[in-house]
């Protein structure tokens, strides 16, 4: 389990997570040593970056997610595309996330829910295709994905 | 990259990339822009994804790029692109993520110094009143067979409720309702989305403005548009919130599943496609129409909540505070239309991504008291600098399948404007120009600070140098209201 606080760019023990510049969008850069950290990492940096805070102390609520997917690239899509849709209707933030199985076309998740304390201060409308990105090489496991905000 | 030497001058202000430039373009892009207006468009990808645009099956005429045109996701904001109905494709990114994102023009009877005393209060009740920022739900709460109406009705529901007008719906594109729209065709998750969000602005670039007409350069459009030196309107900015994002993050996943079966080899994967004529196709023209609905009623009740707000604040003053609807005008959307291609008639779906209808005078899809004028068309600049109202033209018709430029257009990225300056300081500063700022978000009102945005002036200056507007009327804000 990894724990992500709100900066652009953090450091947390298996994952790094940076802030991609774009001109009307937004999106993240993710490296991690697995593709169950990696995708994890790339949920919990796309939370931070809507600012989002969480009511402090407040009770999490659990939720079990599995998404399947034609590809890893799509797999990321819809794995962030699920959260999205559960922060939008449950007015929830995920402030941690266990990957509990990966293959290239699906994940499965549990993924804790905590209430919003304040609005998210950016608005992700939805994860895009663009310039989107999952690799392994020597150093590990790489995404890149752009939202639309 | 595309550069300046592939690129052949037409005119003053068009451009055009020719189909030799790669060679799975099935036609030319073309590019309306100022010298300095292209400079800009070249620096990002935007030229290249319209040139990617130009490969989809079915294009004719053109890919378009406006002058506002920046780097979008796949598609470029600023785009327009026609797909003939019977052999191209429907493409839900060259539409966007907020479908029917668009603008609607409220006019007041007052002139901006009876109101200047009451505006602090008036900017203070619109930002209650008209519920904005992210995960911010509105009055109205949808049960199922209440939505299915909205995405089928639009603004058509809102007249039953007291929330519209009939004029307000002769004044809006396609009187708020697109036909064809199917409810059944939305995903149960589209409509939980938007559930509780009918009557917000969101976030990100909507807005709520009460300007201030500083310039009038079109005196019969004017008239015609009922506007004049001094008054003071209300622009609203915003789209079809969770839903429209919903639809078109459902279809780009369903299309992708079915696009190599069609044979369509895509530069970019998020210009996934369906042809128009497919089962795929129709069901997500069907969603994109009824989430277009939802942005027109959307936009139809923020008007009746900022008419409520005019009424309580105003009311007591003896100052008239009715505000009749100008015009309402999408920005993002698809639309079937009939149009003149090299001599012949072709019946089209008009993509539009922030490009916005310009349909010329004499228009049948024109109300009766603009049909001699030309359409309305509503261009918002960055917040704190000035909007234009324009009128369609023959140019457009004949040059961009009756298509014009809709904003600003980014230049900067948020993270830049964010580092460049602070939400405190921007709003201090707007207020020291006389702009009353209401805004949730300090992080968002830097990140739509005006030096983000290119300036509006020089993309009128293309929009009418390339015959496809003419300038009407000049805003200026006085109050900013945001998520």
């Amino acid at each position: 389990m990894s724990s992500f606080p709100v900066p652009s760019r953090v450091e947390v023990a298996q994952c790094t997570a940076e802030e991609l510049d774009h001109t009307a969008e937004i999106g993240v850069r993710v490296h991690a040593e697995t593709p169950e950290q990696l995708y994890a990492c790339a949920a919990l940096a796309m939370f931070a970056l809507t600012g989002a805070q969480a009511v402090p102390d407040s009770a999490p609520t659990p939720r079990q997610v599995g998404v399947k997917a034609t590809d890893p690239e799509s797999l990321l899509v819809d794995w962030l595309n699920e959260l999205l849709y559960l922060h939008e209707v449950q007015h929830e933030i995920y402030t941690a996330c266990t990957v509990t199985a990966w293959s290239p076309t699906t994940i499965q998740a549990t993924v804790e829910g905590r209430p919003l304390a304040t609005p998210p201060v950016l608005h992700i409308k939805a994860v895009t295709y663009h310039l989107l990105q999952v690799r392994q090489d020597e150093k590990g496991w790489h995404a890149q994905v752009v939202f639309d905000i | 990259m595309v550069t300046k030497a592939d690129l052949v001058q037409i005119s003053p202000y068009i451009w055009e990339i020719p189909k030799s430039y790669r060679a799975d373009m099935r036609v030319p892009a073309r590019i309306f822009a100022t010298q300095e207006l292209l400079d800009k468009a070249l620096e990002d990808r935007s030229i290249e994804q319209l040139v990617n645009a130009a490969t989809l099956p079915g294009i004719v005429g053109y890919a378009i790029a406006m002058p506002d045109v920046h780097q979008g996701y796949g598609f470029p904001v600023g785009g327009v692109a026609a797909m003939d109905v019977e052999t191209g494709v429907i493409s839900p990114g060259a539409i966007g993520y907020d479908i029917n994102c668009g603008v609607r023009l409220l006019a007041s009877n007052l002139q901006a110094e009876e109101l200047a005393p009451h505006m602090e209060e008036l900017a203070t009740a619109l930002y209650r009143n008209c519920p904005s920022g992210v995960g911010v739900g509105g009055r109205y709460k949808l049960k199922a067979r209440e939505m299915d109406r909205v995405l089928e009705e639009g603004a058509l529901w809102c007249l039953e409720r007291g929330l519209a007008t009939e004029d307000d719906l002769e004044h809006t594109e396609a009187n708020g309702r697109i036909p064809g729209a199917d409810a059944g065709k939305v995903s149960a998750r589209a409509k939980d989305r938007a559930r509780d969000q009918l009557g917000t602005l969101g976030a990100g670039n909507h807005f709520l403005e009460v300007d201030r007409i500083t310039e009038i350069l079109d005196p019969e459009a004017a008239e015609a548009f009922g506007l004049r030196r001094g008054q003071v309107v209300v622009l609203i900015h915003c789209g079809s919130r969770g839903l429209g994002h919903q639809v078109c993050t459902d279809y780009v996943r369903e299309f992708a599943k079915v696009v190599h079966r069609y044979g369509i080899d895509l530069p970019d994967r998020e210009l996934m496609c369906a042809p128009l004529r497919s089962r795929e196709g129709q069901d997500y023209e069907a969603a994109m129409k009824a989430a277009a609905n939802f942005a027109f009623a959307n936009r139809q009740t923020l008007a009746a909540l900022a008419r409520e707000t005019f009424q309580a604040v105003l009311g007591r003053t003896g100052l008239d505070p009715h505000l009749r609807q100008v015009y309402d005008v999408a920005h993002n959307i698809g639309k079937t239309e009939v149009h003149t291609v090299q001599g012949r008639q072709v019946t089209v779906c008009v993509h539009r991504k922030g490009a916005t209808r310009a349909f010329p005078p004499g228009h049948p899809e024109l109300p009766s008291d603009y049909r001699h004028v030309g359409q309305p068309v509503l261009v918002p600049g960055s917040m704190g600098t000035a909007s234009y109202v324009l009128a369609g033209t023959a140019g457009a018709m004949e040059r961009s399948f009756g298509s014009t430029c809709h904003g600003a257009g980014r230049m900067m990225s948020r993270t830049r404007a964010r580092k460049s300056i602070r939400g405190e300081d921007l709003q201090a500063r707007l207020q020291r120009q006389g702009i009353a700022v209401r805004a949730g978000s300090m992080r968002g009102l830097a990140e739509e600070a005006p030096f983000a945005y290119k300036r509006v002036e020089a993309v009128i200056e293309a929009v009418e140098g390339a015959g496809i507007a003419r300038a009407v009327a000049r805003l200026e804000p006085l109050a900013v209201i945001k998520g």
